[in-house]
């Protein structure tokens, strides 16, 4: 073999070994490591094929659709995020837009601004006025309980969907926002005019009322109501009660753990819900012990309005029979949704998982049902009077004389 | 412990001067060719491998990357993760969901999606035809009856008859069933076969076969009226109303029409295509309208007919006509070729592409606005009649928007015969 040849045949060799080693590198790269390091692309792969006629559309519309303005790619990918959701059917797992998701963090963080007003949404898609906080914008506007929000800003409530409705409604303190509304007292239709200020979410409100009985209301499940429950109930206390009324009308809800702490302070021990989720496990949430008010006779007011984390503490309170609900049938939210941002600052609210009561009733859809059942109406509401709230201070005072 | 060790190598080193390697050296040699020769390909190869598929899947189906939709995929895959539904996830009915969110965030009415049985439907409407059998159906959500039986159809020589209740098609039972979904199970390619179970009175269940059958649904109806007065109604535009319309004026008989009354009332539109032939017999040349794409202005031609016809034309119109009965209406104004009368018209100056996507739907997308041949726009708008005649004015049994069209036509054409004459 002459010089020549054997470096020829050196370098065909090295040059095969190369070319080899390099092709089995590529075919594991391809195959066996993960794909990319974000799901992003993963699922894009998987899903490629049954989102065909998505990509289909999106072209045409890029290459078809005339309009005056230019495609605003991101409103059309929000716009594919909320159609994909929608489709769901699910009414809770809801997409919130950039704006949206920060008035969402606003709200559980307890402070923002706005009209000072509850609402919630009717069957025919309206807004209803829960209950106005003394001294807001809402309070001075003369805005009242039961009031149905028709427009904001000219745009009908009924084309959004609720919490696109209340961040319209809300904006920064000082800005006026127009409210188109008809009056539950005599259906007379109004034009309103309100100056946005700080509202802080109130979260609770306790007093004593006539023959030693102890009022304590809890407006919201938010973060701070724990702490506030917990003191309003050590001031409650010091003044001897004989029974404690706790409003939970008009609450929507809030954090679970929220509701856990809340009912604790009256369940001594014992289940307060438990939830099943889509791998169909189990999760147990007991009371935690140490709870201030325990023993005190009970009676928690309820209504069409207290929704969720509210039901939590309702239905732990009438399953362990430690106190009687009075009012109306509850919302019947039985779902526990978790919020999931996303990397353009919208957000993802999605239920997760269902919860049941201590004695394993679903509430969705039907609620809890009071165990004394006590109808508010409009003409109630005018007049100041609170036929829910006599109804359970009666029935407190009747045990008491047993 | 390291000291001793080089040492050592020193020593051997210096053992044997004129060798060309030592066996450290060879050593270190072929630990560096399999580095060069395989170590490195191999991990360029892995990835370059990899790479090549992350770069492939961030091109779906060739068609093009868009930035933002990485958002879209992070919310799907919190979906899939993470949602809590009663029945498994239907990634058909979320991909749909997605189409249907996208095309409302264009904020255009007439920008939509269309599932598949629904295309189906509106092919056949626009077709003005399709394989059936002839009957009129009133559907509720108890049952399907038979509300009409059409002439020589192969419903009526099967021995269909009115108030039959039909029960399955080819054994397939109707219940549960949408209106939409019957319709299609019923209609089919021309020339096949299809069985109806009908129950009739009480007890009696039939098994009835039938061929279907071309069925046409006419897009017009005409009328010959007193004084040499041609009517011509034209519900909506199709595939067949150029033929129609020509049979439709010959019919009529130019020997005994002085005038002619075009009815566009109710008319919501359909194919431009039919509205532009109607012009080619009512005009003949010119411009039909003006479309405004992103390509830029277009304007479509009227098709050149010699034999157009040149009577005089009253047109009736109303707030519900739209779209192709707008084109229509506004070039026989802009050529002064006839009189409208009755209500503005709808203003839909917008014009649909159908789309078909691969899974058998189909978009509407608007891909053009249209003006009347002089240039007016007609979104938003509509045609202004010449003689506006308001609805409320419009009894509905008396019908003044055409006594005052036939009142108009009588004395044009008395005009008309005396210039001919003079």
């Amino acid at each position: 073999m002459s010089n020549w040849q054997k470096w020829l045949t050196i370098t065909l060799l090295a040059g095969i070994i190369g070319c080899t080693a390099f092709a089995m590198g590529f075919g594991m790269g391809r195959h066996i490591f993960p794909s990319s390091p974000s799901a992003v692309v993963r699922v894009q792969q998987e899903q490629q094929e049954q989102f065909q006629v998505f990509w289909e559309a999106w072209r045409v519309i890029q290459d078809e659709f005339y309009t005056d303005k230019p495609l605003d790619q991101e409103a059309m990918m929000h716009g594919a995020i909320r159609g994909m959701v929608a489709s769901l059917g699910d009414q809770h797992t809801v997409f919130l837009l950039p704006t949206q998701a920060g008035l969402f963090r606003e709200d559980l963080q307890g402070q923002f601004g706005g009209i000072g007003v509850t609402v919630s949404r009717t069957e025919d898609g309206l807004l209803r006025v829960m209950k106005p906080i003394a001294g807001s914008p809402a309070d001075k506007a003369g805005l009242q309980s039961g009031d149905l929000i028709l427009e904001v800003d000219g745009k009908p409530v009924q084309q959004m969907d609720l919490l696109q409705a209340i961040s319209l409604i809300r904006g920064p303190e000082g800005t006026e926002v127009r409210l188109l509304i008809r009056r539950a007292v005599d259906g007379q239709g109004s034009d309103l005019l309100l100056r946005r200020a700080a509202i802080d979410v109130p979260t609770t409100e306790s007093r004593m009322l006539d023959d030693r009985i102890a009022y304590l209301a809890v407006y919201e499940c938010n973060a701070r109501a724990p702490g506030e429950v917990r003191d309003q109930l050590r001031q409650l206390l010091a003044q001897q009660p004989q029974a404690l009324v706790l409003d939970l009308r008009g609450n929507p809800g809030g954090y679970l753990y929220v509701a856990t702490e809340i009912a604790s302070e009256f369940i001594s021990n014992g289940l307060i819900l438990y939830e099943r989720g889509k791998d169909g496990q189990e999760i147990r949430h007991e009371a935690r012990p140490g709870g201030v008010a325990t023993d005190l006779p009970l009676a928690v007011l309820v209504d069409k309005g207290s929704a969720s984390a509210a039901e939590i503490i309702a239905g732990a309170i009438q399953d362990n029979e430690r106190g009687v609900l009075v009012g109306e049938p509850t919302y019947g939210k039985g779902s526990v949704q978790t919020t999931e941002r996303l990397s353009d600052g919208s957000a993802l609210q999605i239920t997760i998982r269902r919860w049941y009561t201590p004695a394993g009733r679903q509430i969705q859809d039907h609620g809890l049902t009071p165990d004394i059942e006590v109808k508010a109406t409009g003409l109630d509401v005018a007049t100041d009077h609170d036929p829910q709230l006599e109804r359970a201070v009666s029935y407190l005072l009747s045990l008491q004389s047993r | 412990m390291a000291f001793p060790m080089l040492m050592s190598n020193l020593d051997r080193s210096q053992r044997t001067p004129t060798a060309p390697y030592t066996w450290r050296q060879y050593v270190f040699f072929v630990i560096m060719a399999g580095l060069g020769l395989v170590v490195l390909p191999f991990l360029a190869g892995v990835a370059t491998g990899h790479w090549e598929l992350f770069a492939r899947n961030r091109m779906p189906s060739q068609q093009g990357t868009v930035e933002c939709l990485h958002v879209f995929w992070e919310a799907w895959t919190q979906i899939e993760q993470q949602f809590f539904a009663p029945t498994p996830l239907d990634p058909q009915g979320m991909t749909r969901g997605a189409v249907n969110g996208m095309l409302a965030s264009l904020n255009d009415p007439y920008t939509l999606f269309v599932e598949p049985s629904q295309h189906r439907l509106e092919t056949d409407r626009l077709e003005g035809q399709f394989g059936g059998i002839g009957v009129s159906l009133d559907i509720t959500d108890k049952q399907v009856v038979v509300d009409r039986v059409h002439a020589d159809s192969p419903a009526e020589q099967a021995g269909v008859q009115v108030g039959d209740v039909l029960l399955s098609v080819y054994g397939m039972d109707l219940d549960g069933l949408s209106a939409d979904e019957v319709v299609l199970l019923i209609r089919g390619p021309v020339g096949s076969m299809v069985q109806l179970r009908v129950r009739r009175g009480d007890q009696e269940e039939l098994d009835l076969v039938m061929i279907r059958q071309q069925i046409e649904v006419p897009s017009l109806a005409w009328q010959l009226m007193p004084d040499g007065i041609g009517y011509i109604y034209i519900y909506r535009f199709t595939a067949r109303t150029g033929a129609e319309f020509s049979a439709a004026l010959r019919l009529l008989g130019p020997s005994n029409v002085r005038a002619l009354v075009l009815d566009l009332r109710g008319n919501g539109g359909g194919l431009v295509d039919g509205a532009v032939q109607v012009l080619g017999h009512l005009i003949g040349h010119g411009i039909a309208y003006r479309e405004l794409s992103k390509e830029g202005e277009t304007r479509y031609a009227i098709p050149f007919e010699a034999d157009a016809i040149d009577w005089p034309l009253a047109v009736l119109v109303d707030g519900a006509s739209a779209s192709a009965a707008e084109i229509v209406a506004s070039a026989l104004q802009d050529y002064g070729r006839g009189i409208l009368f009755g209500e503005p018209t709808s203003g839909k100056g917008s014009m649909q592409g159908i789309f078909l996507l691969s899974d058998g739907s189909s978009l509407h997308v608007t891909t053009a606005r249209w003006l009347s041949p002089h240039g007016h726009p007609i979104q938003g708008v509509g045609v202004q009649p010449d003689i506006v005649i308001s609805a409320v004015e419009n009894k509905a049994d008396a019908d003044l928007v055409l006594q005052r069209a036939i009142d108009h036509l009588h004395h044009q054409a008395e005009a008309h015969v005396t210039a001919y004459i003079m």
